[in-house]
């Protein structure tokens, strides 16, 4: 596991092929063993519905079309406040773009101050090496209380880890919000 | 009891204009969370208010009929005049919106809404994605409501009079997404700037384009004077009007021209050098456009005048050969644009070439002045250079510069705040050296260049790039924002002291 220091060097050598971008404050988000990483402007806020209506992955015909018409996208701007109701699931992604080199793999973490008010920032949690793009956030209050998010507040937190054999990933994985 | 006709006419006039209300409210509510769009907002915004004061308008007049000695006739015939007037212009208002840029686009909203504010800072942008393959500027949205209204003295005229200007600027829809190409855009916006005077007087293309015709026509009539024997000072009146239609066909065609060189000057002055590779590629894959004998010929001068002129200007904007692999390669793609570039003088009356050269000569002289802070600078370009190629060979999105480590240092054991980590990237850094790069990539792998054939092959390449500049511009706008919101962002950072439990 990459320690704070190691990422600020890695983050500052042009050919390390590690970035985090754009770090608005990078006193503020590089911590001891981790990087904090804001929520960015996009949502998909899922669809309040009546009636019968299901995911169902084995029926490929009508599953995409379901899904789209069940999620909408919504643009917020940096600073503005999304409300995420008890129950309630969105998926987001990060403000920043991230690269990792074929030698690093990382890892999506809640910050603890906001996982004790019951959200849950991601499902799927791990970044291969090689990846490019922003990460994926999938939100869900588990709480009984609404949470207010801004955009561009710290949501969640990337550890890195050093991969012990160069990964041969293509490296071409993108983030698909 | 039957309602009077004049109590119907009011009535149906409300009824209209309350319809009217009820599209602009729609259309306020899908363009709710479009903060980026300004120039949408105030035209909802005066569309609104033109409703509500003919609602009010209408009452008041509704509320005089009856009144000893009035006209009801008169009184029906105004309101409903004001009423189709109000439709017309609400209608063609939201014609001009009815198409909301998309998502591919979104991310040169920013840009280039500050380059207008920086340069024009009374005219706000409505973004137009047109179905046609080119790209148009149109005149005061605003304007034209204002004038189907009952003139100037009418309040409601002077109300809509303080908003900002709004002008329609449109782009091809079917390239949305392709930001290299719209590049092109700011020959539009240069447009806006020569509309403008610098004082009271006549518009700034105005301005130089009269000086340099006048000179061209004392010279004319001098001359034709001189061969029909005449006083050189007080021409004949025969002899002036034998050479009118021919003055003023020159005027027109010159104005025009002018006008559309100097733009493309200015646009190459506050796009950057790429501009060039953009008004090349634009022109090349749309022959029937610039063809000769088209249509636009009598609004545009021959294309190729317009190449050269850039071709030679361009020059000046790109970074100096010192040795370096990358300002060497950006210099080859340059030269092999340059080539190619047909010769436009045969194809142009000699007296059109003096009168419009003369007057970009003086134009250019003050282009700094005209442009101001807008200004493309070329140190800024070399300062970001080596960034951004860099960042763009390696796939990371070229975004910001990271400063050094003074972001984030340690000290006593915990990070200390030091001055900003990274400094955002000019989005004409970042779309001028894509694009260099870009071709310079392709001179590697083909040999001879073919620059501007062979699109189609490699239209997915394009398009890759174009959505990781896309990204890049979008990041690059973030950091701008955040760092001007970065105590407010700071406070929203609970930590985990403050948190329950």
């Amino acid at each position: 596991m990459l320690s704070g220091e190691r990422i600020v060097e890695e983050l500052c050598r042009s050919d390390s092929g590690l970035a985090i971008t754009p770090l608005i404050d990078a006193a503020e988000q590089i911590g001891e063993a981790s990087v904090d990483v804001r929520l960015g402007p996009d949502l998909i806020v899922m669809r309040r519905t009546t009636g019968a209506m299901a995911f169902d992955p084995a029926n490929d015909d009508d599953f995409i079309a379901r899904t789209r018409a069940a999620q909408q996208y919504i643009r917020r701007p940096l600073g503005s406040a999304a409300y995420l109701h008890p129950g309630e699931f969105v998926i987001a992604r990060t403000l920043e773009h991230v690269t990792l080199p074929k030698d690093l793999s990382a890892e999506a973490i809640g910050r603890s101050s906001l996982g004790r008010l019951g959200l849950v920032i991601a499902t799927a949690t791990l970044i291969q090496p090689g990846f490019q793009g922003t990460i994926t956030l999938e939100l869900t209050n588990l709480a009984s209380v609404p949470i207010v998010l801004y955009v561009g507040m710290r949501i969640a937190q990337l550890a890195l880890y050093r991969v012990e054999e160069r990964s041969q990933h293509g490296g071409q994985r993108q983030a698909a919000i | 009891m039957t309602p009077s006709p004049t109590s119907l006419v009011f009535d149906r006039c409300l009824a209209r204009l309350f319809a009217l209300e009820q599209r602009v409210r729609r259309y306020r509510e899908h363009y709710e969370d479009r903060d980026d769009l300004t120039g949408v907002q105030l035209l909802l915004e005066a569309l609104a208010t033109a409703i509500k004061e003919a609602q009010v308008r209408v009452v008041d007049e509704l509320r005089k009929v009856g009144e000893q000695g009035y006209e009801p006739a008169q009184t029906t015939s105004i309101v409903q005049s004001m009423t189709r007037a109000i439709e017309r212009s609400v209608g063609t208002g939201l014609e001009a919106i009815s198409r909301e840029p998309g998502r591919d686009f979104e991310q040169l909203i920013g840009p280039i809404v500050g380059l207008v504010r920086e340069m024009e800072p009374e005219i706000e942008i409505i973004f137009r994605p047109s179905g046609q393959v080119r790209y148009s500027l149109g005149k005061s949205i605003l304007q034209r409501l204002i004038n189907n209204l009952e003139g100037r003295r009418n309040p409601l005229a002077k109300r809509l009079s303080a908003f900002p200007t709004l002008v329609e600027l449109r782009y091809p829809m079917a390239e949305e997404g392709n930001v290299l190409q719209h590049l092109v855009l700011m020959h539009e916006l240069a447009h806006l700037r020569l509309r403008r005077s610098d004082g009271e007087g006549p518009s700034l293309a105005e301005e130089h384009h009269e000086k340099a015709f006048e000179q061209w026509r004392r010279a004319k009539l001098k001359s034709v004077n001189a061969t029909a024997g005449g006083d050189e000072t007080s021409p004949d009146p025969q002899v002036v009007d034998e050479v009118a239609e021919e003055v003023a066909d020159a005027h027109l065609l010159t104005s025009n021209w002018f006008t559309e060189l100097a733009c493309d000057l200015l646009a190459l002055r506050l796009a950057g050098p790429a501009y060039f590779l953009a008004l090349r590629e634009h022109a090349a894959l749309r022959p029937w456009f610039y063809a000769e004998g088209s249509a636009p010929q009598r609004t545009h001068p021959h294309l190729a005048w317009r190449l050269s002129l850039v071709s030679e200007e361009v020059g000046r904007l790109l970074p100096v050969r010192d040795g370096s692999d990358r300002r060497n390669e950006m210099w080859e793609v340059l030269e092999d644009f340059r080539a190619g570039v047909p010769d436009w003088r045969p194809r142009v009356p000699v007296h059109h070439v003096r009168i419009v050269t003369r007057a970009l000569g003086t134009l250019a002289k003050k282009i700094d002045a005209v442009l101001g802070d807008s200004a493309f600078r070329v140190e800024k370009l070399d300062k970001d250079l080596d960034v951004v190629w860099g960042k763009l060979d390696t796939g990371i999105p070229p975004a910001e510069a990271i400063g050094g480590r003074t972001g984030a240092e340690r000290g006593d054991g915990t990070w200390v705040r030091g001055r900003d980590w990274s400094s955002p990237i000019d989005w004409r850094s970042i779309i001028n050296v894509a694009y260099f790069k870009w071709h310079a990539d392709l001179r590697k792998r083909e040999s001879p260049p073919k620059l501007l054939a062979g699109w189609s092959a490699r239209s997915r390449e394009r398009n890759a790039l174009c959505a990781q500049l896309r990204g890049s511009l979008e990041l690059a706008d973030l950091l701008v924002r955040a760092q001007a919101l970065r105590e407010e962002l700071s406070a929203f950072g609970m930590e985990a002291e403050h948190a329950l439990g």
